[in-house]
């Protein structure tokens, strides 16, 4: 595959899963807390850019465990 | 909130158009796999996912052009089983195998299932106080439904050899993910929240939704596992209404998978 446009691809799954699970987060901030919807959506996609990050090491890191 | 605060809002037949119109999304994106390969499908899938968290986040906001049709139940119906999909669509260059695919996919799984019974628990499973004789039968059923598949597989193609503490580790996640976490996610929130918009056929329609997730792992045998598998832990779910039995069984099924048919019958 060209990398530039696996470079795309790469960039779709971030920013779908990003927003996916952001947006999850701030439905569990909804049933949890108080916040204003605003705050809950970048709390939501803060903690999924975090997650992010530790699922890209851990699939990055596989075949070196492995 | 709960999971359907705005059906009576928009009028009752909007949640399942919306829902129809997001699985139609999800089923093009197949068939654009089908016709272009797995780099059309990621693109569909990718763009669905998009379209539908954005318009998620605007139910969330309250703002934007969806701010007012009903998101929630859509977003966790179709929305989960796309995204498991879109995972391994994107993760994986090749074909992966069970271990690998359970840790690719049992972490986004784990995520969801988590963030979806905190925010909505109708969707959680009914407890059930004790153990009783309709549990312990179902959980019994995994063993010998095992034997059906053991000698399909070679314990090296489900659990690759690292080690006998790796490989005990290996079992372990395969365990976590695929027997509680699946279970809990697809049989425990998924169904339930199909089973607004398509009532007795949520089984079907759960299994059928749970299967692309599982196209590209190999042992090719393990895509007919999880079909089984998947439908008769989905109709049990329905017909007692509890959960810990079908996750019983599905422990007892991949430790006799794994561990005790290879044994018994001497397979590699």
């Amino acid at each position: 595959m060209h990398s530039e446009t696996s470079n795309v691809l790469v960039g779709l799954g971030i920013a779908s899963t990003t927003l996916f699970f952001g947006v999850l987060v701030a439905y569990a901030l909804e049933a949890r807390t108080n916040l204003p919807p605003t705050v809950r959506l970048a709390a939501g996609l803060a903690a999924a850019v975090a997650l992010a990050a530790v699922g890209y090491w851990f699939v990055l890191g596989y075949d070196a465990v492995a | 909130m709960t999971l359907y605060s705005t059906v009576g809002a928009s009028g009752a037949s909007t949640p399942l158009r919306i829902f129809v119109a997001y699985a139609a999304g999800a089923a093009a994106a197949e068939v654009a796999g089908l016709a272009g390969g797995a780099f059309a499908a990621t693109i569909g899938y990718g763009a669905l996912l998009l379209v539908l968290a954005a318009h998620a986040a605007m139910s969330v906001v309250k703002t934007g052009p969806l701010a007012t049709v009903p998101a929630a139940a859509p977003f966790i119906a179709v929305g989960v089983p796309a995204m498991l999909r879109f995972s391994t669509l994107t993760l994986e260059g090749s074909p992966s195998a069970v271990v690998r695919h359970y840790g690719v996919v049992g972490i986004p799984a784990f995520l969801a299932l988590t963030t979806a019974w905190v925010s909505f628990p109708e969707l959680r499973p009914r407890r059930v106080p004790q153990v009783d004789r309709t549990t312990v039968f179902i959980a019994a059923w995994g063993l010998p439904v095992g034997l059906l598949f053991a000698p399909a597989f070679t314990r090296a193609s489900l659990v690759p050899e690292h080690g006998r503490w790796r490989s005990v580790v290996l079992v372990v996640v395969i365990l976590v993910a695929a027997a509680i976490i699946e279970e809990l996610l697809f049989r425990g929130v998924v169904q339930t929240s199909l089973r607004e918009f398509v009532g007795p056929y949520a089984p079907l329609v759960g299994t059928a939704a749970l299967i692309p997730a599982y196209l590209n792992v190999r042992p090719v045998g393990f895509v007919f596992v999880a079909l089984f598998t998947g439908c008769a832990t989905a109709l049990a779910v329905e017909l007692v209404g509890a959960i810990r039995g079908v996750i019983l069984a599905r422990i007892v099924f991949l430790v006799g998978l794994v561990v005790f048919w290879p044994r018994v019958l001497g397979l590699p």
